[in-house]
């Protein structure tokens, strides 16, 4: 199991992200997008897991840049213990 | 007698958590445990690194996330499955802390009643899923209860 992101992947993922925004942010709200930076790729779900499941099946060996459509983050741990 | 045991075993733990059995299954080993409800987390499950290494998890990419503390850090998210009743669901992972946490995206599908002052908790899948339409979150639904009620966001009456 390895825990590293691939170099870029963040920055790429955000990049297309932005530019995704005006089209996808009105509505999707609220949804999750992940994102395949080399193909530009995008999916769609209101369950993270699913979008994830769905890029997987398509991409098995690529990683994806995820985010909630409208908030620029992904998940969110309000109340967890000791982190 | 049968009929009367929980289909799915959930309660309240001594320190006044409330904890559901499930079956993670990584893509080494299955393990069953009392996860932590976490009603704050918006993922499915939440593992220490040496829970996820044991299990072999399936990296998919990275996000931001926001920790408790309001910081935001990239971290890598993983999928796993996790089995809660009789339904194996697919759900988001990351990895940290020192406790199994569910949360939101798993229980999506489920009806959660908990009657704390009892230490009860039943969980149970949704025979039929909701419609969309029938979902409304709350930030909508109080946004449009103030207008309709002329209230400000304190609860304080205003224009009348």
């Amino acid at each position: 199991m390895t825990v590293g992101l691939s170099p870029g992947l963040m920055a790429k993922g955000k990049e297309q992200y932005d530019i995704l925004k005006p089209v996808i942010e009105k509505k999707y709200y609220g949804q999750y997008v992940v994102i395949e930076p080399i193909s530009h790729e995008y999916f769609i779900s209101p369950r993270l897991a699913d979008a994830l499941r769905e890029a997987k099946i398509k991409f098995p060996d690529r990683e994806f840049y995820s985010a909630r459509i409208g908030f620029d983050i992904a998940l969110s741990l309000v109340a967890c213990c000791g982190v | 007698m049968a009929d009367t045991l929980p289909h799915i075993i959930a309660g309240i733990d001594s320190q006044n958590q409330i904890r559901i059995e499930v079956e993670i299954q990584g893509l080494y080993k299955k393990i069953p445990y009392g996860a932590i409800l976490d009603t704050g987390f918006s993922g499915g499950l939440l593992l220490p690194l040496i829970t996820a290494v044991d299990l072999g998890l399936e990296k998919v990419g990275g996000g931001n996330v926001v920790l408790a503390d309001g910081t935001i850090k990239t971290l890598p998210i993983f999928l796993c499955k996790v089995k809660l009743g009789d339904k194996v669901n697919d759900v988001s992972t990351i990895v940290m802390g020192n406790d199994v946490l569910i949360g939101m995206e798993l229980i999506g599908g489920y009806q959660v009643c908990v009657t704390s002052g009892k230490g009860q908790v039943t969980v149970e899948e949704e025979a039929v899923p909701l419609p969309k339409a029938a979902y409304v979150q709350y930030d909508r639904l109080s946004s449009i209860l103030r207008t309709l009620t002329n209230t400000g966001s304190r609860g304080e009456r205003i224009g009348w």
